[in-house]
């Protein structure tokens, strides 16, 4: 594979953290790398950009070598990859026409092209002013124009959203939205939001603690997340315990649950779906093995459904209509049956799941 | 009423001069009591000086040659000192704040010995250097007879070399606060190391760099001990302002004073339309 980008970054970090990323991006692709604080997101930028070098490995982008670890260092300046940073780093003594021009060859057709850029992002009225005097979302569509006007190989955006406020977040990502997709290149986006990564990329790579843990499209991350930190936004629960002959007892919590897995006996992870369960005001009769009594711990309204949390045994997330939550009458404290079918239930060994150990 | 519109109108003066909306906290008054003795220490001395002017002898004690030659010599060696010490000065902070390898720390010693070191030792060590038998001077001499020592050069140089250290140490400081990020930013841009230091970096720390040559022009205009030491005291060429009012106390007191008078004048009034301009921009 020669074009996109194609990178097996290995390093040591001072502080004497471990990074081993393997990532490739297509043409015309969206990759999102996704993972928690601390989870090596930066070091990944830093050595993309060329801000750390990479021990062991190699970054190539549309065929050509930017570091192997070795003999091979392109400078961050002859990387070709545009990049908007966490907060926008836009220069602040310069205005915005002068940060967006700041990346452009001098002589060329300047002025028509930085104009074009500052009309394409909608910012042409800004032109005059200085960094500080823009807002947040004002600021990142700044800061991608000035990336854009480069005319960059590969798109690389850091945390885009993350000093927006919440009204601001939407109207930035759907401008992040227009504008990857109109980029022919490679495009990266690093983010700890899953919400970001789920809404914009093709592709999603999770990374946690230097290293991948699952890579897929937002649809099977959130049918089979790989860890218990993908799944804590996935939605889907995820349970530890221990198999005997498909009664699964869950570790922690005074609770077995009976699932078909009767073949994998030992240490597993089990994966709840939220919209798998089930809540009721009186003991449901009839089939259903898998019931406890609990209590709601919290209802968030998402729309037409609701999340709603339970007390112990397990805190278990449940998606319910918002007719349905209604129709319960349920709020935080109320007492409820909880029930959920063994089919319902999917059963994984958890060594492969697991990631860390 | 009047009791409470006196506060409003106090506080909406206050918000306006200061740009963060906070109450000033009231500093103790010990604390002020201290502040007006230490200011009194500058000020009386100045006072006194004031007193002694020949009010009536001024005007032709400040036409005379004494006078306007030092003027000159004084000006054009502080502002020369100044233009050289940001040529040189400047990389040399870089290299402190950025540059890597072992001897950084003896290199910092080195740069910033003549703070410390008196400007008679400084000014005679020069003269070893570029005397004209000194260790560079003769070889520069031979070669293309110039001679440092005695000379306006031999001024200017004396004044770099005590004042060029408050430069440094300065933008040194500067350069080590600065978040590195925007430089990245820059050179991600595909911006030439170069240019992200003149477009970027400096720029960045511009008000340090104004602060720090602001620094050195008033330690220039103030230099006697290395000047008189490695320059000499010639009327004309080497006699700067500190100069004429040291001879001028042997022979003419109400000259010393009138060119102290000249000296305090243009230093207070370049520090205080200085001061506010260049100090406290961003």
């Amino acid at each position: 594979m020669t074009s996109g980008l194609v990178a097996d970054l290995r390093m040591t970090v001072n502080d004497g953290f471990d990074l081993a990323v393997t990532l490739t991006i297509g043409h015309g692709e969206t990759v999102a790398l996704l993972g928690p604080n601390g989870a090596g997101k930066s070091t990944t930028v830093n050595a993309l950009a060329g801000f750390l070098p990479i021990d062991h490995g190699h970054i190539s982008l549309n065929g050509r070598s930017l570091d192997d670890g070795a003999k091979t260092f392109i400078h961050p300046s002859h990387r070709r990859i545009g990049a908007v940073f966490q907060g926008g780093l836009l220069f602040p003594h310069l205005t915005v026409q002068e940060n967006v021009a700041f990346g452009l060859s001098a002589g060329s057709d300047l002025r028509a092209d930085v104009d074009d850029w500052l009309g394409a992002l909608g910012i042409r009225d800004l032109a005059d002013r200085r960094p500080a005097q823009l807002s947040g979302g004002q600021a990142q569509r700044v800061a991608l124009a000035r990336a854009l006007a480069c005319a960059p190989d590969m798109l690389m955006l850091d945390e885009p959203m993350s000093a927006l406020d919440i009204a601001n977040r939407a109207s930035v990502r759907a401008m992040l939205d227009e504008h990857l997709r109109s980029f022919e290149g490679p495009r990266l986006l690093i983010s700890h939001d899953p919400t970001d990564a789920f809404l914009l990329a093709d592709r999603i790579v999770i990374i946690e603690d230097g290293t991948v843990t699952q890579v897929g499209t937002a649809d099977q991350i959130r049918q089979q997340p790989a860890s218990a930190w993908v799944a804590s936004f996935a939605g889907t629960n995820l349970l530890r315990g221990v198999n005997r002959t498909g009664i699964v007892d869950l570790a922690g919590h005074e609770l077995a649950l009976h699932t078909r897995a009767a073949d994998l006996d030992g240490e597993v992870i089990v994966s709840i779906s939220p919209t798998a369960v089930s809540l009721h005001l009186d003991r449901p009769s009839g089939s259903p093995r898998n019931v406890w009594q609990t209590s709601v711990a919290m209802i968030e309204p998402l729309g037409t459904t609701a999340r709603i949390t339970l007390s112990a045994p397990i805190a278990l997330s449940v998606d319910l209509t918002a007719a349905s939550v209604t129709a319960l009458g349920l709020r935080s404290g109320v007492t409820v049956w909880a029930s959920v079918k063994a089919t319902e239930l999917t059963v994984q060994a958890a060594e492969t799941a697991s990631t860390d150990g | 009423m009047r009791v409470r519109r006196a506060p409003a109108v106090r506080t909406s003066t206050a918000a306006r001069r200061s740009t963060a909306k906070r109450h000033r906290v009231r500093p103790p008054r010990g604390l002020t009591a201290v502040a007006l003795l230490g200011t009194a220490l500058f000020a009386v001395p100045v006072l006194a000086l004031l007193f002694e002017v020949p009010w009536t002898r001024l005007p032709s004690l400040l036409r005379s040659d004494v006078v306007s030659d030092a003027l000159r010599v004084s000006a054009i060696s502080s502002l020369a000192a100044t233009a050289i010490s940001a040529v040189l000065g400047i990389p040399v902070a870089w290299f402190l704040a950025r540059g890597s390898g072992p001897g950084r720390s003896v290199i910092r010693a080195i740069a910033t010995l003549p703070m410390v070191i008196p400007p008679v030792v400084g000014g005679a060590a020069l003269l070893y250097a570029f005397g004209r038998r000194g260790l560079i001077g003769e070889f520069v001499n031979d070669a293309t007879g110039l001679l440092l020592p005695f000379s306006l050069w031999g001024v200017i140089i004396a004044n770099t070399f005590v004042a060029m250290p408050f430069l440094v140490v300065t933008v040194e400081g500067a350069l080590r606060n600065l978040d590195p990020d925007h430089e990245r930013a820059a050179a991600s841009l595909g911006a030439h190391p170069w240019t992200v230091f003149r477009r970027i970096t400096l720029p960045l720390i511009g008000p340090s760099v104004r602060a720090g040559l602001i620094l050195v022009w008033a330690r220039s205009l103030g230099e006697f001990g290395a000047t008189v030491t490695f320059a000499g005291n010639l009327q004309g060429r080497t006699q700067s302002l500190p100069l004429a009012v040291f001879v001028a106390l042997e022979s003419d007191r109400d000259a010393a004073v009138a060119i102290s008078l000249v000296l305090i004048a243009i230093s207070f009034v370049v520090l205080i339309i200085l001061r506010d301009r260049w100090w406290h921009q961003p």
